[in-house]
Parts: structure tokens; C-alpha cells; sequence
């Protein structure tokens, strides 16, 4: 005898992003999750753009690295709640993780979370988190091939942001058309050129940052 | 590697189903039919390996596992098989 279960097995994770994301409502808190392959820039460009908005908005942030605490040790400078999850070894961040990480933050004296997830080009699109925006930080240094062969994380978030380009002659990288490539794998998700180490290339990223801030 | 998570996941979506419906108390469960998804980042040989592993010695230890692939997003148990 055949009994249908037909329940998706993302449910369990799903459950508890749905949670966080009523958190997050309830708090008035925007929420980002910032993904990327290892060394694609997701701290850097953090740091560059905490310098703006901790003037503007009260922040937290959360941290995930399979080791260490660096990244945290890096973001120290800026005064603000950090925590820490180590995953030892673990892939990706889940929703559980995320809940468990909001527990020791003061969500009464916040207006934005942000995720650094582990840096990883696959497992983080899959575990929905209960972030209001997912972001893509893609280095160009990593070749103009990757948008199409990790096509399930560049269809699957809001923003993507191409990181070295001030790299992009030396890699011999055609930006317009890696471009193309990736408006045509996601139309809808915000496209920006920029070089995180360089906070002047961070400004139409930032302003958009504010948009999606105010209307949330 | 995060078929490790998607294993028990599905084992917590079996025991609930098992839980929920009295009459499969004293069945023996023969089958398990899972349904991938053309992006559903799951690699099914990966995540059989982890199932299978923590199924032993439980209600799941000897049900056979199906994979059958899906145009529809996501990673689904689809269905289990009982004796009569």
C-alpha cells in the first residue's frame, strides 16, 4: 500500500526562516544574507559599507565561517553586535542557526540584521534563512564561466554584486558580456559593477540599500 | 555536504507522518520514494549515503529508496510503501 507524503524536505528548514522573518517584522528589521564563493569579497565590502550605514541605521551582524572568528575580528572596529557561528565544516548557514544567533542580539535596539553567510557558491541558495533580501557578491577573478554552471544561486537572489572589476583586464574578463550573461540567468535581480575595496564604487549599491531600507 | 541537513530533515518529515497515522504503527515500511527537482541542489546518491546511515536501526532500516527525478522545484519525500 502506497501512502503520498509529497512534502518538501525544505520544510523543516522553511518553518524556521518563517519564524525569524516574523522576528524580523515584528522588530522592524531588515534583513540581509550576503552569499559568495569563498574570497569573493563579502567582508570587504562589508566594511566598506558599514563606514556609511552605522551612521545611519543601528546594525547587527551575523557571521558564518566553518573556523575561526576572523571575519567577526575584522568587523570589530565598528562597535556593533556581532556574533560568531561557527559551523565546523558545515556548508552552509540554516534558518535554526540564524534563530539560535538572534537569541543573544537585542532586536529592540535594531534596525538591520546582516548575514554573512559561508562562503560557498551552492548549499547557501537552498536554506531560506527569513532575510528580506538576498545578496550575491560574484569576483570576477573567479571566471566568467561561473554564472552559468552555479546557476541556482545567481537566478535565486535580489541583488548581484561583480566585485573586482578594477581586475577585469589583468583576468582578461569581457565585463559587458558576463553581464549579459547573468541578466539573462536572473532579469530581475539589481545588477552593480563595483570593487569593494574602493568605497567610491559602492555608492549606487548603497542607494539601493536605502530604497529597499525605507520601503521594507 | 548539506545533504547531511536534508537527511534528517526527511527522517523528522517520516517520523511525523508515522506518528500522525496510528495504523502504520506495526507496518513495516518497504519503500521510500523521494522526488528531486531540476534545481534542487540535491545530489541523491549524497544524500542516500547519509540517509541510509541514520535510518539504521530504526522503523526506516530495511525500506528501499527511490529517487525519481522532477521538473518541479524542491526536494520532496513523496510517498512510502507498507505491507498490506
Amino acid at each position: 500500500m502506497e501512502i503520498k507524503i509529497l512534502k518538501n524536505v525544505m520544510i523543516k528548514n522553511d518553518a524556521i526562516g518563517n519564524d525569524n522573518r516574523l522576528l524580523f517584522r515584528k522588530h522592524n528589521i531588515f534583513s540581509l544574507n550576503i552569499m559568495s564563493s569563498p574570497g569573493a569579497g563579502k567582508t570587504t565590502l562589508l566594511e566598506n559599507s558599514l563606514s556609511y550605514l552605522n551612521k545611519k541605521y543601528r546594525i547587527a551582524v551575523i557571521e558564518g565561517d566553518l573556523y575561526t572568528s576572523r571575519d567577526a575580528e575584522r568587523l570589530s572596529p565598528f562597535d556593533i553586535p556581532i556574533v560568531q557561528i561557527n559551523t565546523d565544516g558545515g556548508c552552509h548557514l540554516d534558518a535554526r542557526m540564524i534563530h539560535g544567533a538572534l537569541q543573544s542580539i537585542d532586536l529592540n535596539n535594531l534596525d538591520m540584521i546582516i548575514i554573512e553567510n559561508v562562503g560557498n557558491l551552492v548549499c547557501p541558495a537552498s536554506f531560506d534563512l527569513g532575510e528580506k533580501i538576498k545578496v550575491l557578491v560574484y569576483s570576477i577573478t573567479e571566471g566568467a564561466d561561473k554564472p552559468k554552471k552555479y546557476a541556482s544561486m545567481f537566478s535565486n537572489v535580489d541583488a548581484i554584486l561583480v566585485n573586482k572589476i578594477d581586475l577585469a583586464t589583468i583576468c582578461n574578463i569581457n565585463l559587458e558580456m558576463v553581464c549579459a550573461e547573468i541578466k539573462e540567468i536572473n532579469p530581475k535581480a539589481e545588477l552593480f559593477q563595483i570593487s569593494a575595496t574602493n568605497k567610491n564604487t559602492l555608492n549606487s549599491w548603497l542607494s539601493w540599500l536605502d530604497n529597499k531600507k525605507a520601503i521594507d | 555536504m548539506h545533504e547531511a541537513s536534508l537527511a534528517h530533515y526527511a527522517l523528522e518529515i517520516l517520523n511525523e507522518t508515522i506518528k500522525n497515522d496510528s495504523s502504520l504503527n506495526d507496518k513495516d515500511i518497504k519503500k521510500i520514494t523521494f522526488s528531486v527537482g531540476k534545481f534542487s541542489n540535491v545530489y541523491a546518491e549524497s544524500f542516500e549515503f547519509y540517509f541510509s546511515e541514520l535510518i539504521k536501526n530504526t522503523k526506516f532500516t530495511s525500506a528501499k529508496l527511490e529517487f525519481l527525478n522532477s521538473d518541479e522545484n524542491g526536494f520532496f519525500v513523496s510517498s512510502i510503501e507498507v505491507d498490506e
